[in-house]
C-alpha cells in the first residue's frame, strides 16, 4: 500500500517544489501582466538591464512619487553634470519594495551612489503597507532570496502572507488575472513592450484636477454625485476611505523614550533599514505632499510629528537627508484642488510646482554644485 | 478545527500516523479513533463534549434495554424526548422565545421573554439524528443492540462525519466495524482524489463564490437586480460546493481509516424533478427523513391526501432541522409544495415525463429554478431580506445588465453547471481513482496548484457547521 501511495503523494510535491524553483527563477516574467504590481517591477528591471550607461542615482518611491515628481527634469539636471539619474518609483511601492530594490541594485548596479526615497508621512505609520507588496518585490529576488522584511511577514493564518516565502503565491494574483483574461494578457504584453524604457523612466502625467468635487472633507467628497470618469474615480476612493475617516487615533503625545511596542517596531525597522542603505551618499528622503484629508481625517493626529520622530535622528546622524513637503500645497489648512488629480496623486501642475521647488534642493543635496 | 485549517491537517497527520501501525478496528484502533474524535470536537468547545457523552450513554443504555424490555414504547419515547429535547433547547429555544415575543407584541402585550444566552453546539443536529436512528432501528427490530459502549461511542462521535454528516446509520457503521474491508490500492487512491476534490470544491469554488456573492447578500438594498439574481445562482453553487466538498473530504478521510460511508451528493443540479433532486442532494438526510419520519407518519400507505400531508410535514420538519428560523420553515414548505405539485399536477400532464431532449431540458430548467428560488429563503438572513430579493428579481426585466462587473460571474456559473453535467456523465472522480500513476500525479499536482493559485484570501466557514 505504502509503495502504491508514496509516489502518488511525493511526486506531486516534488513537481510543486520544482515549479516553486522555476517561479523563483522568474520564469513567469515572460507572461506576467505588464500593468500589474509584479509586471511593473519586471518592466523596470528590464528597463534597467537595457540601460547601458552606469547609473549614478535613482528615485525610489510610491505612486505619489510616480505622479508627483518630474523625473525627466531631474534626469536632465543630472545629465548636465554627466550623471545618470533613473526613476525607479512604482505604484504600490512602499518601504518593503524600496528596500528590496536597494538590495537588488547593490548586486545588479553597484555603481549607484545615491538617490531619492520619495514616500509620505502616511507611509511611516505602520511596519507594513500590505501583503500586495510581496508581488512587487518578487522580480527583484533570486532563486534562494527573500528579503528580510518580506519573509518576516509570514503568518500561517493569513494566506495573503504566504507570498513572503513562496514565489508561486507571489504570482497568485497575476495568474488569476491571466486565467480570467487570457486574450487581453497577450495584447497587453505586446502593447507595453512597444513602450520602451524611456517612457517608463519619465513617468506619467495627468492634466485633470479635483476642483469639481467637494474637497473639504472625505464625507462631502464621498457624498458627491460625480459625472466625469475621473471624478467618479475620486468619489469611489473617498467612499472606500470614508469608514476610516476620523477613527485613526491620536499619536500626538508619543514619548520617544517610552513608545508602545507597535510604535517601537515601526521606529526600529525604519531606522534600521535606512541606516543600512549603504549608498556612498546618504539617501535624500522626501516626504511627498499629502492632501488635508490625510492629515486631518485619515491619519492619526500627530502622524507628521511621529514621522519626524523616526527620521530626524537619522538626519541628525547624517544617515539620510530629509525634506518634508507634506503640506507644500496647503493654503490656510486646505490643500489646493488644482494640483491633485485624486486624493493621493498630483497632476502635471502639481508635479511642475513641486519639482520647481525641489530641483535646487536635489541639486544641492545629491549632486553638488557643478 | 475546520477541515480547511492547518490545525486539522496536523491533527489528521498525527491520528493517521498513530493508527497506521494498529490492526484495523482492533480495540486499540477504536480507542484511538474515539479519543481523536473527542479531541476534534473538544477543540470547538470541550464543555459540549458532555452533550455527546450524554446522548451516547443514553441511547446506548436504551438500546440495550429495548431488547429485553416489556415496554419498549416507553423507552423509545424517552430516547426521542431526551434527544430531541436537548436539540430543541439548544437550537430552537430562542426561536420559540422570539416567536412568542412577536406574538405578544402583535396582541398588544408589553411583556417580553428574555432570550436564553446559549451557544449552539456544532453538529448537534447531525449526531442527534444519527444517535436517534440507532434506538429507532433497535426498537423496530431492524438492528440488534450493540453490546460495546466503545463501538457505540465511536459511531456517535467519529470525527470525519461528526459535525456535518453524512448521517450514517448504525447498521452501516457497525457492519464496517464487524467486517473490516480490505480497500484496494485504487480505492485508496479514490479516497485521496475525493479529499483533493473536496478541498478544491470548498476552498477554491465555494469560497470564491462566497467572496463574489456575500457582498450582495450583505447589502441587498443597494444591489442591482441582476447582481441579486446572480447572487442567488452563486449561492446555489456555493452551498453545493461547500457541503459536497465537506462530504467528499469526510468520506475520503473515513476511507483512509477503513470506513465506507454512503454517498451524500450525486450531482443534484442535473435533476429533472424535485423528487430526483432530493435523491441527489444531502442523500443521507433525505434517507433519514424518509425512513424515520415520512414512513413513521404513514408514508403513502394511508391514501393520497394523507400522503401529501405527510410529504409536507416531512419537508417542513426537514426545513426546521436546518435552523431555527421561519425562513427555513418556508424553504421546507416550498420543497414540500414542489413535491406535491409534481405529483398532483406536473406528472399528469401528457408528455411531461417524455425522454426527448427538449422535455428533459424543460424539466431540468424548471427544477433548477424552483430549487434556486427556495435557496433565497435558505440564504437570506430574515424574511424581510427574502422579500427584498423577490422585489429585486421582480424588477429584473427592466434592469440593465452590467456586463463589465457581472459577466465573469455569469460565465463562471455556466461553467459550473457544465462541469456538473460532465462530472455526472463521465463519473470523473471514479475514473480518476482508477487511473494510472501519471494521471494521479497530474491530478494531484493540478489540485495543489489550484489551491495555491485560486484559493481566495476570503475563507467562509462551512455552511452546514451552523446546523
Amino acid at each position: 500500500m505504502i509503495r502504491y501511495l508514496l509516489p502518488r503523494i511525493v511526486l506531486p510535491l516534488l513537481i510543486i517544489v520544482a515549479m516553486e524553483a522555476l517561479f523563483r527563477s522568474n520564469f513567469w516574467e515572460l507572461f506576467a501582466a505588464p500593468d500589474s504590481h509584479a509586471g511593473t517591477s519586471i518592466r523596470l528591471k528590464q528597463a534597467v538591464a537595457q540601460t547601458p550607461a552606469k547609473i549614478d542615482f535613482v528615485t525610489l518611491g510610491s505612486s505619489r512619487a510616480v505622479y508627483g515628481l518630474d523625473h525627466k527634469r531631474i534626469a536632465a539636471m543630472a545629465g548636465k553634470r554627466g550623471l545618470v539619474h533613473v526613476n525607479l518609483s512604482m505604484p504600490g511601492s512602499h518601504w518593503m519594495s524600496v528596500m528590496t530594490v536597494i538590495d537588488w541594485l547593490r548586486t545588479e548596479r553597484p555603481e549607484v551612489s545615491g538617490g531619492i526615497i520619495a514616500l509620505s508621512v502616511a507611509d511611516l505609520q505602520y511596519v507594513s503597507n500590505g501583503n500586495y507588496e510581496l508581488a512587487i518585490v518578487r522580480p527583484f529576488q533570486g532563486l534562494l532570496e527573500t528579503s528580510g522584511d518580506a519573509s518576516a511577514r509570514f503568518e500561517l493564518r493569513d494566506p495573503s502572507s504566504y507570498g513572503s516565502i513562496s514565489a508561486l503565491y507571489q504570482y497568485r494574483g497575476d495568474i488569476q488575472d491571466a486565467v480570467r483574461h487570457p486574450l487581453q494578457r497577450g495584447q497587453a504584453i505586446g502593447w507595453f513592450a512597444s513602450f520602451g524604457q524611456h517612457q517608463l523612466f519619465d513617468g506619467p502625467r495627468q492634466q485633470i484636477h479635483t476642483c469639481a468635487i467637494p474637497w473639504d472633507t472625505i464625507a462631502h467628497c464621498a457624498g458627491h454625485i460625480a459625472v466625469t470618469e475621473n471624478d467618479q474615480h475620486v468619489v469611489r476612493l473617498c467612499r472606500s476611505l470614508a469608514g476610516n475617516a476620523g477613527h485613526a487615533g491620536d499619536w500626538s503625545g508619543l514619548d520617544a523614550r517610552a513608545l508602545p511596542p507597535d510604535r517601537q517596531d515601526v521606529l526600529g525597522q525604519r531606522q534600521r533599514e535606512l541606516r543600512n542603505v549603504g549608498w556612498p551618499k546618504p539617501p535624500l528622503v522626501i516626504l511627498m505632499p499629502i492632501t488635508h484629508h490625510w492629515s486631518r481625517e485619515l491619519m492619526p493626529k500627530g502622524a507628521r510629528e511621529w514621522a519626524h520622530m523616526v527620521l530626524d535622528p537619522l538626519a541628525a546622524e547624517g544617515k539620510i537627508r530629509l525634506l518634508d513637503y507634506s503640506d507644500f500645497f496647503d493654503v490656510d489648512g486646505m490643500t489646493r484642488c488644482d494640483v491633485f488629480w485624486d486624493i493621493y496623486h498630483q497632476n502635471e501642475k502639481g508635479l511642475t510646482e513641486l519639482t520647481d521647488a525641489l530641483l535646487p534642493e536635489i541639486e544641492a543635496q545629491l549632486y553638488g554644485k557643478p | 478545527m475546520n477541515f480547511n485549517s492547518w490545525q486539522f491537517a496536523l491533527f489528521f497527520v498525527v491520528v493517521f500516523a498513530c493508527s497506521a501501525p494498529l490492526r484495523r478496528f482492533s480495540t486499540g484502533h477504536r480507542w484511538l479513533l474515539l479519543i481523536a474524535s473527542y479531541v476534534f470536537y473538544g477543540s470547538w468547545n470541550w464543555q459540549y463534549l458532555g452533550l455527546i457523552l450524554f446522548s451516547t450513554v443514553l441511547d446506548y443504555t436504551i438500546g440495550l434495554r429495548l431488547g429485553a424490555s416489556s415496554r419498549p414504547r416507553r423507552l423509545i419515547a424517552i430516547s426521542l424526548l431526551l434527544n430531541l429535547g436537548v436539540l430543541a433547547f439548544f437550537k430552537y429555544a430562542n426561536f420559540v422565545v422570539e416567536t412568542a415575543n412577536w406574538s405578544l407584541l402583535a396582541f398588544g402585550a408589553a411583556y417580553q421573554v428574555n432570550p436564553i444566552d446559549v451557544l449552539l453546539p456544532v453538529g448537534i443536529s447531525f449526531y442527534t439524528f444519527q444517535s436517534l436512528s440507532y434506538t429507532i432501528d433497535v426498537y423496530r427490530g431492524d438492528l440488534a443492540p450493540r453490546r460495546s459502549l466503545l463501538d457505540y461511542a465511536l459511531f456517535v462521535a467519529f470525527f470525519p462525519q461528526l459535525v456535518a454528516g453524512p448521517i450514517v446509520r448504525a447498521a452501516e457503521f457497525f457492519r464496517e466495524l464487524d467486517h473490516p474491508r480490505n480497500f484496494t490500492e485504487k480505492q485508496i487512491a479514490y479516497a485521496l482524489i475525493l479529499i483533493a476534490f473536496g478541498y478544491i470544491k470548498k476552498v477554491v469554488f465555494a469560497d470564491s463564490l462566497a467572496m463574489a456573492a456575500d457582498p450582495v447578500w450583505n447589502d441587498l438594498a443597494s444591489s442591482t437586480p441582476w447582481s441579486v439574481a446572480l447572487a442567488v445562482y452563486a449561492f446555489a453553487f456555493q452551498i453545493y460546493f461547500d457541503f459536497s466538498g465537506y462530504t467528499d473530504i469526510a468520506i475520503g478521510i473515513a476511507m483512509l481509516f477503513g470506513f465506507q460511508f454512503p454517498k451524500n451528493f450525486d450531482y443534484p443540479y442535473i435533476a429533472t424533478s424535485v423528487q430526483e433532486f432530493w435523491r441527489r442532494w444531502h442523500m443521507t438526510l433525505s434517507r433519514w427523513l424518509r425512513d424515520y419520519l415520512y414512513v413513521s407518519l404513514g408514508g403513502n400507505r394511508k391514501g393520497v391526501p394523507l400522503t401529501y400531508v405527510n410529504l409536507m410535514l416531512t419537508m417542513l420538519l426537514g426545513g426546521l432541522w436546518h435552523g431555527a428560523s421561519w425562513n427555513f420553515v418556508i424553504w421546507g414548505a416550498l420543497h414540500g409544495s414542489y413535491l406535491i405539485f409534481e405529483r398532483l399536477l406536473l406528472n399528469r400532464i401528457p408528455g411531461w415525463q417524455s425522454d426527448i431532449l427538449p422535455m428533459r431540458l424543460l424539466r431540468w430548467l424548471l427544477t433548477f429554478h424552483l430549487v434556486c428560488f427556495a435557496w433565497i429563503f435558505f440564504r437570506a438572513p430574515d424574511f424581510s431580506s427574502s422579500m427584498l430579493v423577490l422585489a429585486k428579481l421582480g424588477a429584473l426585466a427592466s434592469a440593465s445588465f452590467d456586463a463589465g462587473s457581472l459577466a465573469a460571474l455569469a460565465v463562471a456559473l455556466l461553467c459550473f453547471q457544465l462541469a456538473h453535467w460532465i462530472g455526472a456523465r463521465w463519473e470523473l472522480k471514479q475514473r480518476l481513482g482508477e487511473a494510472a500513476l501519471p494521471i494521479h500525479v497530474a491530478a494531484t499536482t493540478a489540485a495543489l496548484l489550484a489551491l495555491i493559485w485560486f484559493a481566495p484570501d476570503y475563507s467562509a466557514p462551512f455552511i452546514y457547521f451552523q446546523f
